[in-house]
């Protein structure tokens, strides 16, 4: 989301004094300032750029050697893309970039419509909003491992679970529906995201304009409909992008619950390149899938961006 | 949604009021129930029927604190937070200044640079670090995860700060550059006090992300070193039958951030929607 914001905001401060409309953002960015990024700024960066991007260098050149800690006897040596052939070749490959998508998409779906839904419940004054809302962000505050230990032990438990209990059920959620139940406790996480994101938007809004529709004699959902969910439109952007990049790596519900069962039912992208590497210490050929896999996140997030782009350009959202 | 109107009827309003109360108990549920859970005896935890009304005990926690582990998965994810949240600020700080106050040359080139810092699933950067951490010899030592926490958390600190520092009106920079105030001067003595709310904000977020880390948290500590969400890690395998004990633990690792959070919740909406403004 950077990527979009910076496009956006860079040249409010021009330092002439005065604000540049948004339009003109582009174009001032070329011709730059006179400023140079200050020593202390690049020290950050650097430090910043090394820690992060000298692991995906060295993974970038694992994946081009045959390195398996478990067969010693095979000399570490330059394969080339042996690596990736082998793994695009992996039936596994394609089963964990579905159990991905199910996973993202799955989540995504239900933040969105949830957060929104809470976002629209707590956006009128009434008694106790501000405990309502502080109910439904707590979710988010909650690490993902205590979060996933908390769901299974107290209420998805078949025994002694709560929701069974409340639903009069003997269901074993996590042998029945693994998928589901990884989905439902990190929705629950994000959804509380999403919520205070659409709520800020929501405060924003501009009252006058939906009572200028409201006179006008539309009702309660075409004011929504035509009022509210444009102006709302730019404010999706964050979780959905902060949404996919952390859900889509998200590992410890799968580590702490389903270890990728059953089957490879809940085996991600990312939780397949932690057993290369790390259950069958195959370091070439999982660093050659973790490389395959940023290329596609990569991919995705450009789609992103570039469909936000347009979606601006046909002049939605702000 | 506004219910300024008269249109809208009482019923309608207590309605939603009702509809609002009931999803945030709801949503909120695991969280109470592990609360409770936590006060209950081993036996009552487990009981079914559930047990609701019941005489709260601290079993789970004395017996939590009793494990010489646990407490020193405290200390440590502390310890770590701490310094990873002041690493990334003196980090993301300067780079959000000089990206919005003072804008300079190539900032989309910064911008997109940072954006790429997360773009890499943490399971393929995780051989590297934990080759290099061998190397070096600091496998279980808090040393590589306040390092990885500080640095990887900083550009997220860089964009939250921009969303705050793009509040203050460029006139009142102008204004002390024409002073005669030295780029310097401005910034600690004028803009920096203007941002220490929102900077605030920021350590929240970034704590909060450092104190829930696991992955690299489990792949790169052992004992010494464990941080609360590694050793919940062991915890499930090892004494997954001792609910309230659990429920107690989950208690402990959710509350300072909670409390937190819920201290800096608006600083922190307000910075999220100047973001996408």
């Amino acid at each position: 989301m950077t990527l979009m914001a910076g496009h956006r905001h860079d040249i409010e401060h021009g330092g002439e004094g005065y604000r540049r409309s948004r339009r003109k953002a582009g174009a001032a960015d070329r011709d730059g300032s006179k400023f140079r990024l200050p020593a202390v700024a690049w020290i950050g960066l650097a430090f910043i750029l090394v820690t992060t991007h000298v692991p995906i260098v060295m993974t970038l050149s694992y994946s081009l050697v045959r390195w398996n800690l478990q067969r010693p006897e095979l000399s570490k040596k330059f394969v080339g893309v042996e690596n990736f052939r082998n793994a695009l070749k992996l039936d596994t490959f394609y089963k964990s970039l579905g159990a991905t998508l199910e996973m993202t998409f799955g989540t995504l779906v239900i933040i969105l419509v949830v957060g929104l839904g809470m976002a629209l419940l707590i956006n009128r004054p009434f008694r106790g909003r501000a405990v309502v809302r502080t109910l439904m962000f707590a979710p988010f505050l909650v690490p993902p491992t205590t979060s996933a230990l908390m769901w299974k032990t107290t209420m998805l438990d078949p025994g002694h679970g709560l929701v069974n209990w409340i639903g009069g059920l003997h269901t074993d959620w996590l042998a029945k529906y693994p998928m589901g139940v990884i989905v439902a406790i990190t929705a629950w996480q994000w959804a509380a995201f999403t919520m205070l994101i659409l709520y800020a938007g929501l405060q924003n809004e501009d009252l006058s304009v939906k009572e200028a529709a409201r006179c006008d004699g539309a009702g309660v959902f075409r004011v929504f409909r035509h009022v509210t969910l444009p102006h709302l439109m730019p404010h999706f952007e964050v979780p959905l992008v902060l949404g996919t990049v952390f859900v889509s790596q998200l590992l410890d519900p799968i580590f702490m619950l389903t270890q990728g069962g059953p089957g490879s039912k809940t085996t991600t992208a990312a939780y397949q390149i932690y057993q290369l590497a790390f259950e069958a210490s195959n370091i070439g050929l999982g660093s050659a899938y973790a490389i395959i896999v940023v290329a596609l996140y990569a991919l995705v997030m450009l789609l992103l961006v570039a469909a936000m782009r347009i979606y601006r350009r046909r002049g939605g959202g702000g | 949604m506004v219910s300024k109107t008269v249109t809208r009827s009482r019923l309608t309003n207590w309605a939603l009021t009702g509809a609002a109360w009931l999803t945030g108990v709801v949503v909120a549920a695991p969280i109470i129930w592990t609360v409770m859970t936590s006060f209950k005896t081993e036996r009552s935890a487990v009981s079914n029927p559930p047990t609701v009304v019941f005489r709260p005990v601290l079993d789970g926690y004395r017996k939590a604190f009793e494990d010489a582990k646990f407490t020193r998965a405290i200390l440590n994810s502390g310890e770590i937070t701490v310094v990873a949240v002041v690493m990334a600020v003196l980090i993301g700080y300067p780079i959000a200044y000089a990206l919005t106050i003072r804008p300079i040359r190539r900032r989309a080139a910064v911008l997109f640079l940072l954006v790429t810092t997360r773009i890499m699933p943490i399971p393929a950067a995780i051989f590297p670090f934990f080759t290099i951490v061998r190397m070096v010899d600091l496998f279980d030592s808090p040393v590589p995860l306040m390092w990885i926490y500080g640095a990887a958390n900083a550009p997220l600190a860089v964009w939250m700060l921009r969303s705050y520092l793009r509040d203050i009106p460029s006139e009142v920079v102008d204004a002390a550059a024409v002073d005669g105030a030295r780029p310097v001067q401005v910034s600690l003595r004028i803009v920096t006090p203007m941002v220490i709310p929102s900077i605030a904000a920021v350590s929240v977020l970034i704590a909060v992300f450092a104190w829930i880390e696991f992955f690299i948290a489990v792949s790169l500590t052992a004992y010494d070193a464990v941080t609360l969400p590694a050793f919940l890690a062991g915890f499930i395998s090892g004494k997954g039958l001792y609910i309230g004990q659990l429920s107690a633990v989950s208690v402990i690792t959710i509350i300072p951030i909670v409390t937190l959070g819920f201290v800096v919740q608006k600083p922190l909406m307000r910075g999220f929607a100047n973001a996408v403004r």
